[in-house]
């Protein structure tokens, strides 16, 4: 096997949860987590809510710094605070669409200031790129002086997409990003998603809780339980054989 | 909706060019004996003062200087607020206590006993308001920055590679200042009013300052000779709070509309 | 005599000078005991159905139907108070976010307590408390929360959703309905959760014999277990029919599309990774309606004809409303 184009070490992070069921306050640990990724592939991390599988998201993709722990690119190592690298390398779609765009700056704008802020295009370069990115998504250059509210949910999706990948990131973070769609739609983002995929040699990391979607998309998976890994592997051992009872009651919540 | 905007600041421009015009033409109250004569519309008062001129300039006095009390407490507010709403940890935590404290005064008591301190007059006035409707500004400003920090796409802008000054002029600042105009508009009215009562009792303007609280005071003597020397400035005051609220009224419905889009 | 029988349902939408059809002739019925899917996306119109039933459209909305039939008697022609009393005492109502639909005010026993039928409150004041508590205990353990005392204490924002949803299901069934709608009761839950619930409601109308309509966008939640499935597509309730007839040769070109886009759910259809099958286009806004069969713009065997609203046909007790229905079995 490759060596891994990524590797997280014993990250660990430290929450105080307050109003969890009938405690009122209640110190939560994430971690130690260590596992790898590999260029190309898609990594599936599932769990409860409250396993930390949001908070994994958040950490990797540089919005939150973990209290401990490494992460390595390739033999490198990087620091957390290394905000430019996350921006660069690591990006993330979110959940709601939507609320993750600014209401009052238009679309174009949004997907100019990442360029701005960590490229060292000209004006001219950066909107052939912001039209590159909008074609590229489906949607046509003229909509990049629209507002968000006049676009569709899965238009928002799109954009949301088109400003992750607008960096030429290494990996990709969908963070449940799939679930809110309708299945016509969510099959289109999909397919979207597949194609960019092939062309661009992404790493997805894959947060969901669709079980049949992520045997579908994933070559690997994580499963976490209350912050720490209880099982991982290849999409099909662990799906044909799962170890732990925490993963065989996940995987088996698909058959109803 | 543009129309309705216009329509509704028009009473607000109203009371101002006059005051434009009159500043140049008249520098201090002249002393005039008649009554009842076209070149005193509103008449005289006691002194042979008129009280047209008085009135618009009293205008300028209470009126103009509650706007601009307002656009420094709003600027002060922000840095403030801002700065506040960033911060984390036990320095917020020491700002929020003290500006409980503040907020549980009314605004008034606060000007009243900052001018108690610093003395009468109108200049003391002015930063006694300005000082007392601070904590407001700043109490509204933070709350309304700390809820947007925590939403989707200001994490999303700092993820995209912002630093705080850009996330605040990009994401934070398009944002509030919606409720900051409606914010602002209110706090106008309450500024007036601070500012008059603070003349009306005596320790504001001080005479011969043509300020329409004092105006009003001055005159109560005289009230059951000559009403109009109480009632003209009070009717003034009335309708500069009046159209103040009509066009905060109207600004909260415009952006209503706006929003609903 | 059946449950429901509802024929011809149309709903409008009065907005500003426009008459805005977002539901159009709707034929829906179910017997006693019977499990009924409605599918549908986003703007497809099923919880205006449900909604519709139960009467909680505002004035925008004008309901019509020829035919609205629940336990024999038509609601139409009922007063308003004579259809309350009837709807609520005969259906009931989940939704999807349990926890925005409990009162955040008040504890979790008293907000059960009012949901017991009226005659628990007769009698001396004291007396019935004691039986009344005993009550929602019963409830409580009937849909699996076990340790009732600190339930009954807490505060919905102190509970996760899956509990929330429990609590819904449990208050619903205080009266002991006849027909229990689920409007999405799964989509905000996790997928474990989201079993033990479907679990329950499986339970309750097997043991109650409660008939349900469950409306859903996802489709595996609701295909094992249904009876009929009713799918609908912008206002149009396309397809009908018993559930296994529906799944093995479904005739509308929606209905097969949107098995389609389910990667696992037409047995091992994808390969890994392999493009999933998607309609072109996306689903039209009320403002925008195609006219005849709204699938038109999007649908690959759309031809002339389709400017008409089709009929509605049967075949083998699926009913559907194309012109050009698929002929061949899926796969």
């Amino acid at each position: 096997m490759s060596s891994p184009q990524f590797s997280i070490v014993n990250i660990q992070k430290c929450y105080k949860d307050k109003s969890h069921w009938f405690k009122k306050e209640h110190d939560v640990t994430i971690g130690p987590i260590s596992f790898h990724l590999y260029k190309g592939e898609t990594l599936a991390i599932v769990g409860d809510a409250g396993s930390g599988k949001s908070t994994v998201a958040r950490l990797l993709s540089g919005a939150e710094r973990p209290d401990k722990g490494k992460l390595f690119h390739y033999s490198d190592t990087i620091k957390w605070s290394d905000s430019k690298f996350f921006c660069q390398n690591i990006r993330m779609i979110f959940q709601d669409a939507q609320k993750s765009l600014n209401p009052t700056v238009r679309i174009g704008d949004q997907l100019e200031h990442p360029l701005i802020f960590n490229t060292d295009l000209n004006e001219d370069q950066r909107l052939e790129k912001i039209h590159q990115a909008l074609r590229m998504v489906g949607l046509l250059p003229e909509h990049a002086d629209y507002y968000p509210h006049m676009f569709s949910g899965g238009q928002a999706q799109r954009i949301g997409i088109a400003r992750a990948l607008i960096l030429d990131p290494k990996v990709v973070i969908i963070d449940e990003a799939l679930a809110p769609l309708d299945p016509s739609l969510r099959a289109q983002v999909i397919n979207l998603l597949l194609e960019l995929q092939e062309t661009h040699k992404l790493t997805y990391i894959l947060i969901s809780h669709q079980i049949s979607l992520i045997k579908y998309l994933s070559d690997r998976i994580i499963v976490l339980d209350k912050g720490n890994i209880i099982e991982q592997g290849e999409i099909n051992e662990v799906f044909d054989n799962p170890q732990h009872v925490k993963t065989q009651k996940l995987l088996s919540s698909s058959d109803m | 909706m543009f129309m309705i905007f216009l329509a509704i600041f028009a009473p607000l421009l109203a009371p101002y060019t006059p005051y434009e015009q009159h500043a140049d033409a008249l520098l201090t109250p002249p002393a005039w004996d008649l009554q009842g004569q076209i070149i005193h519309p509103f008449g005289t008062d006691a002194l042979g003062r008129d009280i047209f001129s008085r009135v618009i300039l009293g205008i300028g006095y209470s009126f103009g200087l509650a706007i601009v009390s307002v656009i420094l407490a709003l600027s002060l507010g922000i840095l403030i607020g801002t700065l506040a709403g960033f911060s984390k940890g036990i320095r917020s935590s020491i700002l929020n206590h003290l500006l409980d404290i503040l907020l549980t005064m009314p605004s008034l008591l606060i000007a009243i006993v900052i001018v108690a301190i610093l003395g009468p007059g109108i200049a003391n006035t002015f930063w006694a308001v300005v000082l007392a409707m601070l904590p407001q500004f700043i109490h509204h400003i933070r709350t309304e920055i700390s809820e947007l920090l925590n939403k989707d796409f200001v994490i999303a802008f700092k993820l995209d590679g912002a630093n705080k000054f850009q996330i605040f002029r990009h994401a934070l600042f398009p944002n509030i200042i919606e409720n900051l105009t409606i914010f602002s508009t209110l706090a106008i009215s309450s500024a007036v009013l601070d500012i008059v009562v603070l003349g009306f009792i005596g320790i504001g303007a001080q005479s011969p300052e043509p300020e329409l609280g004092a105006m009003i005071a001055a005159s109560l003597d005289v009230f059951y000779l000559n009403p109009w020397t109480v009632m003209l400035p009070g009717l003034v005051l009335f309708i500069c709070i009046l159209s103040t609220n009509i066009v905060g009224d109207g600004l909260r419905h415009a952006l209503k509309e706006r929003r609903g889009q | 005599m059946r449950l429901l029988d509802i024929r011809n349902l149309n709903i409008e939408l009065l907005s500003g000078d426009e008459v805005i059809k977002a539901v159009e002739s709707a034929n829906f019925s179910m017997k006693m005991g019977e499990v009924s899917g409605l599918i549908g996306e986003s703007g497809s119109g099923k919880s205006l159905i449900a909604k519709a039933l139960i009467g909680v459209l505002n004035n925008r909305w004008q309901v019509t139907a020829d035919r609205l039939h629940f336990l024999g008697e038509d609601l139409n022609r009922l007063s308003e108070q004579q259809r309350r009393k009837v709807i609520s005492s005969n259906i009931a109502m989940i939704y999807q976010e349990p926890r925005r639909c409990l009162d955040p005010t008040a504890d979790i026993f008293s907000q059960l307590e009012e949901s017991l039928p009226e005659y628990e409150f007769k009698g001396w004041f004291n007396k019935n408390k004691q039986h009344r508590k005993r009550r929602c205990i019963n409830l409580l353990h009937k849909v699996g929360i076990k340790d009732h005392n600190s339930v009954f204490n807490s505060y919905p924002h102190m509970l996760s959703e899956g509990v929330c949803q429990k609590i819904m299901i449990a208050m619903a069934v205080a009266k002991e309905p006849k027909l229990l709608i689920a409007d999405e009761p799964t989509t905000a839950l996790e997928s474990t959760t989201s079993l033990q619930v479907i679990k329950l409601l499986k339970s309750l109308n097997q043991l109650k014999d409660m008939a349900m309509i469950f409306i859903t966008h996802n489709l595996q939640t609701i295909t094992s277990w249904a009876d009929s499935v009713n799918v609908m597509y912008c206002g149009q309730l396309i397809e009908s029919g018993p559930t296994k007839n529906v799944l093995s040769a479904p005739k509308h070109p929606y209905t097969k599309a949107l098995f389609d886009s389910e990667p696992d759910f037409v047995d091992e259809y994808y390969e890994q990774r392999q493009k999933l099958y998607t309609l072109k286009g996306t689903i039209p806004t009320l403002q925008h309606l195609p006219i005849g069969c709204r699938l038109g713009p999007r649908c690959p065997n759309a031809q002339k004809a389709c400017v008409v609203m089709p009929e509605q046909t049967k075949v083998k007790g699926q009913y559907f409303r194309c012109h050009y229905p698929l002929t061949k079995d899926v796969l």
